[in-house]
């Protein structure tokens, strides 16, 4: 072998080597990098995606679907622009240093998040010494503390295994775990796989208690306020289609096939998240007590938080919240 | 082949078989579990302890709705006729109320039964006006289902249900759609076994559909998926291969690097990879980098190790040889433990890949899940394991059938090391006769008959 | 068995005829090569020092077939292995043509018993090795390679791998690349030792005939007296633990040599003084085994 030959060509294929995984690697800074996961309240962006409304508004975005924990976990790496969580855990988020600002409030939970038991258990009080597979940390954790604490119970009175969310209709199946508490559609899978196994509580019991956001970092809403206004006007368009009965077919085709359910089986859980419409929304943005404000919503959550020893400071909420956009979308109305 | 080596026993302790036995055992061994789960799956009264529904059905006191084709315990199967045998009668009392929505779902009951008999075609799932007319026909008889029968019980209902909705008048419109409400039929299925379990021929099916169905604009491709996966799985050992060689040479080569890195080196292959794999995510952001980071970080420690390993095992003669020749230190590098480590080096390699295949499962579930991995993710979630075991069995065949390519590929590779062409290597080569002649030509090259004096 | 019961009283092995003496005349007047003066080496083990070799001195002249010979546990490989720069002295030194030997180098070529061949180049690259290395062009290394391979007779195997090639054939090839280099001395390790007699014969021709018409000094390792004599001009006997020159014998055999010079009484008597100085009549023990018959008291073989 001629040594020159070899040399020029093994250059020639480290500089290509270099290129590939330069292409790989590399990410345009140009879209919005928007994190999503399996909830029913998220999944509708499918529709304006499918239907390119992103292009006719004008803004570039990159919807990046992951399983919820990862999805806020990636979002406190800076790998994403924005994501999507409920009231309580970006507070959560936040206390651990990962700042955010919601600007649009997409549903509340209205049943769709569930403490579920296997067969023989069948009431919240009956869990007592049992053991329950939740999320510890998150959204599911804060519906179970809510359900004991309405019979008088404490965290103390059941055995809390951390199991994410996809895994517990799997973790319930395998008697690991008596209950489960889980958002759909893993606590409709969960419902089906174990025959016989009931909702003891759901987020319908407790309304208000979680609304469901699109969290923005700080920095990228300050650079690019326009691209998120075209963004909550793409959201409220989807809603609009949403509510209109002679879509639902529709919707329920793109929606259920994300999450590989059928049409059939997603559709009663189109009634356990409620989505806000824009006039709905804007009474939920004004500041005010209980549960029926984003604010006293989340200002009892925070309570809770500290109280269960989620974190120790209580959150100041008005840094996590935004307003104005949806607000200059209604006048604009 | 003469008769005495036929008549040799099958079983004999340190001999080994004759090569057309042994392809009768390989294709027994493939055959056996074959042959197991066929039959568990299709002997009725083996096993078979769920109902495998075949009319959907819900529950006005559930959320849950099951579709044809879902699995419920034997048990569960009749508390849940007796359930809606109660609510047919509440709605016979006049308790039940209704709206249009539900109305036009309980149109749909009969939709998976009319594409399972070919009446309707398979996008016709929620064609309200076609199957309002299987409605009519299976009232009236002119349509007889036979897959599944329908029972005595739910021929009355579709009778009764047809009386309701033709009240309007028997050509279909938006508002023959009664708001009275309609009657459910009674849950119908047959025994089955557990749902991961799934019968061979399932499988087969789900594997053909998987590939040729068609896809959605913006779906991903079971090809694409694969491709994908095939991509970070050789992007990973790509680049593990780009620092893993080198570094394994020079360490197994010259003591100073031995010492330098292979302490590190042996302490960080303690760590397990997927431990690492948020930092990853938060170091290389959300897309193919993390994963492919995360297939280098499962081989390329080890690779290391290996390759050093079998630097050492070279012939130090040869580098004596090669000294005395006048070989500098660079000469030695890369004329002598190079091409010497070679052959073998190719073996390890090989069975590094089949390590990067291994990590492929954990790298893919990073960040946005992707290719093979999120398709067995999902559909295993929702229990759909028909949709999983022919993945599952396609990365095996991937994994196996590259092994055994490169395996073949050696001898024609490595015409130095003397080796012969089995009777397997033949017939992979004979398999393989479209891919470029050049291959048998090499082949061929190396064939005449060793000169011995 | 002692030396004085022989058939026939063999002649002194330092009785020249005169043909040879005249021969050892022009020898002794031939430039040294090589030069060993004062070589030692200690081996550091678990058990303390252990003394390899010991105050080596011995000169090689040019175009000499020397062979260095001794008792198992002499150093004649620690030696060769000095001389070829793989293992370092502990002390004195080697000088080449008056210049220290400090490593491994292409002057001086080594043939090994293991062949060493390296098994992914043919024959014909084998022998390219040394020169492409020493940055010789390719077409002028391959011409060089024929010339060396047809030397060594295997002109019709010069693209023959290896594992294609007998043990005669792998050896021949070995000396070929090992010439192509053109050391001013040739080491060889034993390298007949794994070949059969009559191969091994063959080769012991085949390579005086070689060395007669090529510029090569030989410095040849054995342990097998006959190849000894056979082969050399001069013997380096070596005494073992610690590995000492016991003395440098001037080989009184004529040349050319061929097979039947085995039975002359010169090349008798210095095999014979060889024995003793490797096997002293002395350290010889005698004891029968203890062997119980076993057989038939009439079943006798002789």
């Amino acid at each position: 072998m001629k040594p020159v030959t070899f040399i020029s060509r093994s250059k020639a294929l480290f500089a290509s080597l270099i290129l590939y995984f330069s292409s790989i690697v590399a990410t345009s800074a140009e879209p919005l990098k928007i994190g999503y996961s399996d909830w029913p309240g998220w999944l509708p962006w499918e529709i304006a995606i499918k239907k390119g409304w992103f292009e006719k508004a004008g803004v570039e975005v990159d919807f990046q679907f992951m399983d919820y924990v990862a999805s806020m976990e990636t979002f406190a790496a800076g790998a994403l622009d924005a994501t999507h969580m409920t009231n309580g855990d970006a507070l959560v988020f936040g206390s651990t240093g990962a700042p955010s600002v919601a600007i649009i409030c997409n549903d509340y939970s209205n049943g769709n998040d569930m403490l579920i038991a296997r067969p023989g258990i069948n009431s919240v009080k009956d869990l007592k010494g049992k053991k329950v597979g939740v999320e510890v940390g998150f959204v599911s954790h804060l519906l179970l503390l809510t359900a004991l604490e309405s019979v008088g119970m404490t965290e103390s009175d059941v055995e809390v295994v951390n199991v994410p969310n996809g895994e517990t209709p799997q973790v319930l199946a395998s008697g690991g775990v008596d209950a489960i508490c889980a958002w759909q559609p893993s606590s409709g899978a969960a419902l089906k796989l174990v025959d016989g196994s009931k909702t003891l509580f759901t987020s319908a019991d407790a309304p208000g208690i979680i609304y469901d956001l699109l969290y923005v970092s700080p920095e990228s809403l300050e650079s690019r306020r326009d691209d998120w206004m075209k963004v909550v006007e793409v959201w409220y368009k989807v809603v609009d289609f949403m509510k209109d009965e002679d879509n639902i077919d529709e919707t329920l085709e793109i929606i259920a096939g994300k999450v590989s359910v059928s049409p059939d089986e997603y559709e009663p859980f189109l009634d356990g998240t409620y989505i806000l419409t824009l006039e709905e929304a804007a009474k939920i943005w004004k500041d005010g007590e209980g549960l029926g404000s984003l604010y006293g919503s989340s200002r009892i959550v925070d309570q809770f938080n500290v109280k269960f020893e989620v974190y120790d400071e209580p959150e100041s909420i008005e840094k996590y919240l935004d307003p104005s956009l949806t607000m200059k979308l209604l006048k604009s109305k | 082949m003469s008769k005495k080596r036929h008549t040799r026993p099958w079983i004999e302790v340190g001999r080994e078989i004759s090569s057309s036995r042994a392809g009768i055992l390989t294709a027994i061994s493939f055959a056996l579990p074959l042959a197991i789960w066929s039959l568990v799956s299709y002997t009725p009264f083996i096993w078979h302890p769920d109902i495998r529904l075949e009319l959907p059905a819900s529950r006005a006191d559930s959320t849950s709705v099951y579709v044809t084709g879902d699995h419920v315990g034997k048990d569960f199967f009749a508390e849940f006729q007796d359930a809606i045998r109660a609510e047919n009668e509440a709605i016979e009392r006049g308790e039940t109320k209704s709206s249009r929505r539900s109305n036009t779902r309980q149109i749909r009951q009969v939709a998976s039964l009319a594409i399972r008999q070919g009446w309707l075609n398979a996008d016709q799932e929620r064609d309200t006006e076609a199957i309002f007319y299987i409605w009519q026909d299976l009232a009236t008889g002119e349509r007889v289902s036979t897959r599944p029968v329908l029972s005595e019980e739910n021929l009355y209902l579709v009778q009764k249900n047809w009386t309701l909705l033709s009240a309007a008048g028997s050509e279909y419109s938006r508002e023959s759609i009664p708001s009275t409400p309609l009657y459910k039929l009674v849950p119908q299925g047959r025994p089955a076994n557990p749902d991961y379990l799934p019968e061979p021929l399932a499988v087969l099916k789900a594997g053909i559909n998987a590939f040729t169905n068609e896809i959605d604009e913006g779906e991903t491709s079971m090809a694409e998926r694969t491709l994908h996966s095939v991509k970070i799985v050789f992007s990973g050992f790509l680049v593990s291969c780009i620092i893993g060689i080198p570094l394994g040479m020079l360490c197994g080569s010259i003591s100073f690097f031995s010492r330098l890195i292979e302490p590190f080196v042996d302490f960080f292959r303690y760590m397990p990879a997927p431990t690492f794999s948020t930092i990853l995510v938060a170091i290389l952001l959300a897309n193919d980098a993390p994963k492919i980071a995360m297939v280098v970080l499962g081989t390329l420690f080890q690779m290391i190790l290996i390759i050093a390993k079998t630097t050492r095992l070279l012939d130090n003669s040869l580098l004596e040889a090669a000294q005395t020749l006048g070989a500098s230190q660079k000469q030695l590098l890369f004329k002598v433990i190079g091409p010497g480590i070679l052959p073998n080096l190719y073996n390890d390699l090989r069975i590094l890949l089949g390590w990067a295949w291994t990590w492929l499962v954990i790298a893919e579930l990073i960040g946005v899940k992707s290719g093979l991995t999120e398709f067995i993710e999902t559909q295993g979630r929702w229990r759909n394991f028909d949709q999983v075991y022919p993945i599952i069995i396609l990365i095996g065949l991937i994994g196996y059938f590259t092994d055994q390519f490169l395996a073949w590929l050696r001898r024609p590779l490595f015409p130095w090391l003397g080796e012969p062409i089995g009777p397997k290597s033949r017939a992979v080569i004979s398999c393989v006769a479209y891919v470029p002649n050049w291959f048998k030509d090499a082949v061929d090259r190396r064939q005449p008959n060793p000169p011995r004096t | 068995m002692s030396p004085e019961s022989s058939v026939t009283k063999l002649p002194d092995y330092r009785e020249q005829s005169p043909k040879v003496k005249e021969r050892f005349e022009r020898f002794h007047k031939r430039p040294v090569v090589l030069e060993v003066k004062n070589l030692g080496r200690v081996f550091e083990s678990s058990n303390g020092p252990v003394t390899a070799l010991e105050d080596v001195n011995f000169n090689i002249k040019r175009r000499e077939f020397n062979c260095v010979i001794g008792p198992s546990g002499c150093g004649k490989s620690t030696l060769i292995r000095i001389l070829a720069g793989l293992d370092y002295p502990t002390s004195g030194q080697v000088l080449l043509d008056g210049k220290p030997v400090l490593g491994p180098g292409a002057d001086r070529g080594m043939v090994f018993q293991g062949y060493t061949l390296f098994p992914w180049l043919t024959v014909k690259r084998n022998v390219m090795f040394g020169p492409m290395n020493a940055g010789e062009s390719e077409t002028e290394s391959e011409r060089n390679a024929r010339f060396w391979i047809d030397m060594v007779g295997l002109s019709k195997f010069e693209n023959a791998y290896p594992y294609q090639l007998s043990g005669g054939m792998k050896q021949r090839t070995a000396i070929a690349r090992a010439l192509a280099n053109q050391p001013r001395i040739l080491l060889m390790d034993e390298p007949f030792g794994a070949l059969d007699a009559q191969t091994r014969f063959q080769m012991q021709t085949s390579l005086l005939e070689i060395w007669r018409n090529v510029e090569v000094t030989i410095l040849f390792i054995t342990h097998d007296l006959e190849e000894a004599v056979f082969l050399s001009d001069r013997i380096l006997v070596l005494d073992a633990h610690p590995g000492r020159v016991n003395e440098m014998i001037e080989s009184p055999v004529p040349r050319p040599r061929n097979d039947e010079q085995c039975v002359h009484p010169e090349f008798l008597a210095t095999k014979q003084h060889i024995e003793h100085l490797i096997h002293p009549p002395e350290s010889r023990s005698d004891t029968p085994l203890r062997i119980t018959r076993m057989t038939d008291p009439d079943d006798t073989v002789f």
